[in-house]
């Protein structure tokens, strides 16, 4: 008996040691009161750090509507790119396509009198909790603690008291409670006026670099009444916010300067050093594909050389191989960080967009689209040469769109599908087809209602609401299937694709296979919460393995 | 006519310093950019009373009802179509009775918003139509009606009751034009006093889950 109760003693004082030393460097010896000051202290810091920070900022918008059989689709979509400026005097920083008209200017300001205007800014701003976060302005109520991926947080509900003034947070906090950062907070703000309105949200922050928290994702659903008159009908959304580009080591290249070493200037190579004109011609090419790489890496709209391209590099080898096809200088593919879905080619460069990826059913659809691009090259359909003159590139970045072009001729673009044709046909993709024309005649239906999904920015359009790229293999395609749930022709959006927000470099998403159980879990080119896993960054691990045990 | 331009002058510093203080409110705040913005529309059904002055006479008191419409077209600043009809069984002791139709449209400013309430200003331009009488002596006098170009300056506020109804009270100068006792065209300074409830048609509700 006596040898039992030695027993317990011995479990229940290696258990809360085990339990101290899991909590990390600062244990849960906090009162709430005390952890709420840390939280504000904390939470101001963010937002004096978030001031000088200028990610991308992307927000994509599907409103939706309710079918009499309760089926909900898009109707229609909004999307905004620029960068994020949080100081007391923002200046304008959207990516458009194209300039603005007298008539817009005109007309803009009375748009929202008819129609719901969305504003970018609001969107953006629901990274931020609270820029002045006080605690005197809220009820603090302690709800639970709760894991969200490796990150042990305290759940805590935050409503502004009566007399707060308006536009302040309401609704859940997320805190880690190794350093007291918000992760996450899911609610809205309060005090909507006549005319503006707040949305609901869920805004998750990443730790990027060590001790330091950052928005990543915003989710935005909004789901009022759905009258069928124009007149009184609500808001019925849902929307995501994507933020990148952090490392500002991303925009200059004063960080390179400092790292170039010649160790000898002489070129001492044994062979010929005079360049003969075909070469010269190709290096020329070469050089206006590497400013253009280069211009757009570094305004962070394309992911630096990672571990997505080498996939999409197996599969043009695939493609090349079974082809013999004997292209000088080699093709490289690169990820567009954006999410309308495009493809491209820069010399011989592929360029195919996130969102395309995330999209894409199966590893045929991709070989198809790359396929496409392939035949460009195989074509010799050349490259804009001028864009080896470096005065090209001197324009701000939200002039990016509007400043470079990668889109072929109507007759560029049926020729390469005609040779896709003919790549894809050689290859060990042409048994494995189905797949990709339904992915054609997916994106064709929703193409009127996705405009802004499907309307490329650099490059040309996949699908109109009359035609698709690859007509053949669309016209070969099954009839589509809604209610069929083993028929995935498209993928929600955010399925595959995972972007690293400070380095922006891209990763395969590492979830479980889940099997529909309706179709209505299909989602198509669709919208989806986030739930990301959230760890911490490998500095900070190392900072907790160091701390030794018993502190 | 010169306590008209008193009372006129009056209102116009007191609105004018009201907007002021609400512009210079707004600076101070710096609450959350909102995701969304529009389309507000809004119909509104009221009381109005009207001193009319019926030139190098006096004043006559109309009274009647008052339909308006009003769309915003950003957070602080609308359009707005104001109609009303007034009337007063007896002009002037003449046993006439009179009154006046208008419709006028233009711009309203929103200068401050607090709480459930909110100030407004407006210039609207457009016609009246006035049917009245001009007592020529002790026993005579003449009628008819004269429509010409109009204007209203003017503000008030609007206190939400409830959402989507909303009670307002205005405060107006119009300027209209009648005969005098000559015969000759001359303009009117009438105050005008509004009492309306407002239906808003397209207004999002706010909502969340009351936490306690």
């Amino acid at each position: 008996m006596r040898s039992f109760r030695i027993l317990v003693v011995l479990l229940l004082v290696s258990a809360t040691a085990a339990f101290a030393t899991d909590s990390g460097k600062l244990s849960t010896s906090l009162s709430f009161d005390q952890t709420i000051d840390r939280v504000v202290e904390r939470e101001h810091n963010f937002v004096a750090r978030m001031k000088t920070l200028h990610p991308l900022t992307e927000t994509y918008i599907q409103n939706l509507h309710e079918d009499g059989d309760h089926n909900i689709e898009p109707a229609s979509d909004q999307y905004f790119l620029g960068r994020l400026d949080l100081s007391d005097h923002p200046k304008d920083s959207a990516f458009r396509k194209g300039h603005a008209g007298f008539m817009h200017h005109l007309f803009n300001p009375f748009s929202s009198a008819l129609s719901y205007k969305y504003l970018p800014r609001g969107f953006a701003q629901m990274v931020i909790l609270d820029s002045d976060l006080q605690k005197s302005n809220y009820h603090f109520s302690f709800v639970r603690r709760e894991f969200l991926g490796e990150a042990r947080c305290i759940v805590i509900d935050l409503q502004p008291k009566e007399k707060a003034p308006k536009g302040l947070f309401i609704g859940r906090i997320w805190v880690e409670d190794r350093d007291y950062n918000i992760v996450r907070f899911n609610g809205t703000y309060t005090g909507n006026s006549h005319y503006a309105y707040y949305l609901h949200f869920d805004s998750w922050r990443f730790n990027l670099q060590p001790d330091v928290w950052l928005p990543s994702y915003v989710y935005v659903e909004e789901s009022g009444t759905n009258q069928k008159s124009t007149l009184f009908h609500d808001l019925y959304l849902k929307a995501q916010t994507r933020l990148w580009a952090y490392d500002p080591e991303q925009l200059s290249h004063d960080q390179e300067f400092t790292q170039i070493k010649v160790e000898n200037s002489v070129d001492d190579r044994p062979a010929a050093k005079d360049t003969a004109p075909v070469e010269a011609e190709r290096i020329w090419e070469r050089t206006a594909e590497d400013n253009a790489i280069d211009r757009l890496q570094q305004i962070g709209l394309l992911a630096p050389a990672g571990d997505v391209d080498k996939i999409l590099q197996t599969v043009i080898n695939n493609l090349i191989i079974t082809n013999k096809l004997e292209i000088e200088p080699e093709v490289r593919c690169r990820v567009l960080l954006t999410l309308p879905i495009e493809s491209f080619t820069i010399g011989h460069t592929i360029v195919v967009s996130r969102g395309l990826l995330d999209v894409l059913p199966d590893e045929s659809s991709l070989a198809m689209m790359l396929a496409h691009e392939l035949s460009h090259i195989a074509l010799g359909h050349h490259i804009d040469t001028t864009l080896a003159f470096n005065d090209r590139f001197f324009f701000t970045d939200s002039d990016a769109f509007q400043k470079l072009h990668f889109d072929r001729s109507t007759a560029d673009e049926d020729a390469a599908d005609k040779k896709a044709m003919e790549l894809i046909a050689n290859s060990p993709y042409k048994d494995k087809l189905t797949n990709t024309g339904l992915f054609l005649k997916q994106l064709q239906e929703r193409a009127s209602e996705l405009p802004n999904l499907i309307s490329p920015r650099l490059g040309n359009k996949l699908a109109n609401g009359s035609t698709t790229r690859m007509p053949s293999l669309f016209a070969s395609a099954p009839t589509l299937e809604k209610q069929r749930v083993d028929q995935i022709a498209a993928l929600p959006i955010g399925s595959r694709i995972k972007l690293d927000p400070w380095s922006n470099q891209l990763t395969m998403m590492n979830a479980n296979s889940v099997a529909l159980v309706s179709p209505s879990e299909k989602m198509p080119f669709e919208v989806t919460p986030f739930f990301p896993y959230l760890s911490y960054s490998d500095a900070d691990k190392k900072l907790v393995a160091e701390v030794p045990s018993g502190q | 006519m010169t306590n008209t331009v008193k009372t006129t002058s009056t209102v116009c510093l007191f609105v004018f310093a009201l907007a002021t203080s609400a512009l210079a409110q707004s600076r101070l705040v710096s609450a959350p950019a909102p995701a969304v913005s529009g389309p507000a529309y809004d119909l509104g059904v009221g009381y109005s009373y009207l001193k009319m002055s019926v030139p190098s006479v006096g004043h006559a008191s109309l009274s009647g009802l008052d339909a308006s419409g009003t769309v915003a077209l950003s957070a602080r600043w609308g359009a707005t179509l104001d109609t009303s009809y007034l009337r007063a069984s007896n002009i002037l002791a003449t046993t006439h009775q009179g009154y006046m139709l208008s419709v006028h449209g233009g711009p309203v400013f929103y200068p401050l918003e607090h709480g459930s309430s909110r100030l407004f200003i407006r210039g609207l331009a457009g016609a009246a139509l006035v049917d009245g009488a001009v007592p020529i002596n002790s026993t005579q006098y003449f009628h008819g009606w004269l429509l010409r170009p109009s204007f209203i300056v003017g503000g008030g506020i609007e206190h939400r009751l409830s959402n989507g109804l909303t009670m307002r009270v205005a405060g107006d100068y119009m300027r209209s034009s009648f005969y005098d006792a000559k015969t000759s065209v001359q303009a009117q300074n009438n105050l005008r006093a509004t009492v309306s409830f407002v239906f808003r048609l397209k207004e999002r509700q706010h909502k969340h889950a009351q936490l306690w």
